[in-house]
């Protein structure tokens, strides 16, 4: 390949890849969750990302040898409904700042946020309150 | 072409070309006619499932056990004898170390008379109406070339470290395949969905274990083209074996996710070197993992993939289409198109044990607002094969996963390694580090894996 053909090749790469809109989600598009979320659709994103590790066992107390997300620490059971609006706001914040999904995890994406941040501001209606 | 499989994938299918005597039984075998040949680096070569993935067929068992392992079972391809690692020297019994590898009948007329040295412990039985073209016993060791009822399995422990250590079962697959005639050939793989949490919440996922394949599938007609009715994962792009790529999860194509099977008919034709694979579909909602053992709990819309490309030896391109058609509620319409590519200078060079690939995907979607957006994904690698069974990795990935909206695009990079030891045991090791646009949220762990696979 020439090297002014592979640099156009390349710079149209680097073009495609960088930063992307300007402006949040909820002023791209208001409607792009629904303005009242319910309980289910918030629980639905997460048990897709969350319940995984925040099931609220401690050390291997099914004993299979395997300690959760929650070994030992006060953290939320994300199954539980309770819990779940009782730690709305730290579970807003730890999404919104991208500091989980932990580590290398993809994060939650803008819609997921968006939803679990509009269902905490209208006061986090659930079955469960 | 005939041999190779394992646990990772398009980068070992892309190297397959390399060494002739995985495939062919040097130096005097005849080809076949050109529409009988198997020679495409397909991962249908590899796997019962011409998607990719999962049970594997007996030239991917074979692969496995010669080729990708640093301490082989069976004969290792004659380019590989001095790649062993330093120290260890020829050590594997099965490889004779004094010439090619003579291994197996040269014809279809000289194969029953290896039929006595077949010894398998998970295939059972000998189909009706074997074809001269068919896998014959005697090509690969001592492995049933083309069993009745084979059963395999596929399970990964992993251990995630971050602020903390985690330790779970990632996958619990165990399948079975029933050939009972030549041309036909049934699929069933029960998969649990791993939970960190541990062994029992794994089990006691409603969805969990549930049908990550079932179908009924006719194949090795001319061109190696099938036919495959039941659930499945669409043919699209490179079917890498990390759910957490984005190349996947973006395009609802996450492996570990019951959503993200269908129920449908695919089609295709793997031919030396093109391929084309097309499928129709139903499927579930989006928002509702499915009934786990019900294929036909698929209410949720339908859809329809294309994929096609050419696999030469030392590079391969394709390009992959995917259309969902569904209401708002189920999930909105989807359009979805990538290209991806491999590159294996090892083919043409043997001091440059390199392979890489990559693949780009571009895509539109509905938000529930019904208006739509787009989002753009790319994934790129470079492996290294230091010595048999050795493999480094370098792999970057990126996703933006509404291009609209601001700094909610992430990039990955990681760096590790694969130790195959001995056939069905793998070692995984990677440091991942996450970039994500925000000033907050980039992280780095360390992600281990033992992957048993048989």
């Amino acid at each position: 390949m020439r090297p002014a053909l592979r640099l156009l090749v390349v710079a149209a790469l680097l073009s495609a890849c960088d930063g992307s809109g300007d402006l949040p989600l909820d002023q791209v598009d208001p409607d792009a969750v629904p303005a009242n979320p319910t309980y289910d659709q918030v629980y639905a994103v997460l048990d897709n990302r969350c319940v995984m590790c925040h099931t609220g066992s401690d050390d291997d107390d099914d004993g299979d040898g395997y300690a959760s997300a929650t070994a030992g620490e006060a953290e939320p059971d994300l199954t539980d409904c309770d819990q779940i609006v009782a730690q709305r706001f730290d579970i807003l914040d730890q999404v919104e700042d991208n500091i989980m999904p932990p580590g290398a995890m993809p994060r939650l994406t803008s819609e997921q946020k968006l939803l679990i941040q509009r269902w905490v501001a209208n006061g986090a209606p659930a079955p469960c309150n | 072409m005939l041999g190779r499989v394992a646990f990772a994938l398009p980068q070992y299918a892309a190297r397959a070309g390399r060494t002739c005597d995985s495939c062919h039984i040097l130096p005097d075998w005849d080809a076949p006619k050109f529409s009988e040949r198997k020679k495409n680096l397909a991962c249908q070569t590899c796997h019962v499932d011409p998607a990719g993935g999962g049970m594997r067929t007996t030239a991917g068992r074979y692969y496995g056990r010669a080729t990708l392992p640093m301490i082989a079972t069976s004969p290792r391809p004659f380019d590989d004898w001095d790649r062993n690692f330093p120290g260890l020297g020829r050590r594997d019994r099965a490889t004779p170390y004094d010439d090619y590898l003579p291994v197996g009948p040269a014809n279809f007329e000289d194969a029953t008379a290896y039929n006595d040295s077949i010894h398998d412990k998970w295939a059972w039985g000998t189909p009706k109406g074997a074809t001269r073209y068919g896998p014959f016993n005697g090509r690969y060791a001592k492995l049933n070339a083309d069993p009745i009822l084979r059963i395999g399995g596929d399970f990964r422990f992993a251990t995630l470290i971050s602020d903390e250590a985690l330790m779970f079962p990632m996958q619990f697959d165990v399948g079975t395949v029933v050939h009972p005639v030549h041309h036909v050939t049934a699929l069933m793989n029960i998969g649990a969905r791993g939970q960190s949490s541990g062994y029992s919440d794994t089990i006691d996922d409603s969805h969990s274990p549930y049908f990550r394949e079932l179908f009924l599938m006719t194949s090795e007609w001319p061109y190696q083209a099938y036919a495959k009715a039941g659930r499945f994962v669409p043919s699209f792009g490179l079917r890498l074996d990390d759910h957490t790529s984005r190349t996947r999860r973006e395009f609802e194509l996450d492996g570990s996710l019951p959503e993200s099977r269908v129920t449908g008919v695919e089609v295709g034709a793997v031919a030396s070197y093109p391929f084309l694979q097309a499928s129709c579909f139903e499927m579930a909602s989006k928002y509702e993992a499915p009934d786990p053992w019900d294929i036909f709990d698929v209410d949720g819309g339908w859809g329809a993939a294309l994929n096609l490309g050419v696999r030469e030896f030392g590079w391969s391109v394709g390009a992959s289409g995917l259309v969902r058609r569904r209401s708002l509620d189920d999930g909105g319409d989807t359009d979805t198109y990538g290209l991806y590519g491999s590159f294996n200078p090892w083919y043409y060079a043997d001091r440059i044990p390199l392979t890489l690939q990559g693949e780009i995907d571009f895509g539109t979607f509905q938000r529930i607002s019904g208006n739509e957006a787009e989002k753009l994904v790319w994934y790129s690698e470079l492996g290294w094969q230091l010595w048999n069974g050795f493999n480094m990795i370098l792999a970057y990935d990126w996703a933006d996963p509404d291009r609209d909206v601001v700094d909610d695009q992430s990039g990955r990079l990681q760096f590790g390694g694969q130790w195959i030891v001995i056939p069905g045991v793998t070692f995984d090791g990677r440091v991942r580090y996450l970039d994500v646009a925000t000033d907050t949220g980039d992280d780095t762990d360390v992600f281990l894996q033992m992957h048993i696979w048989f």
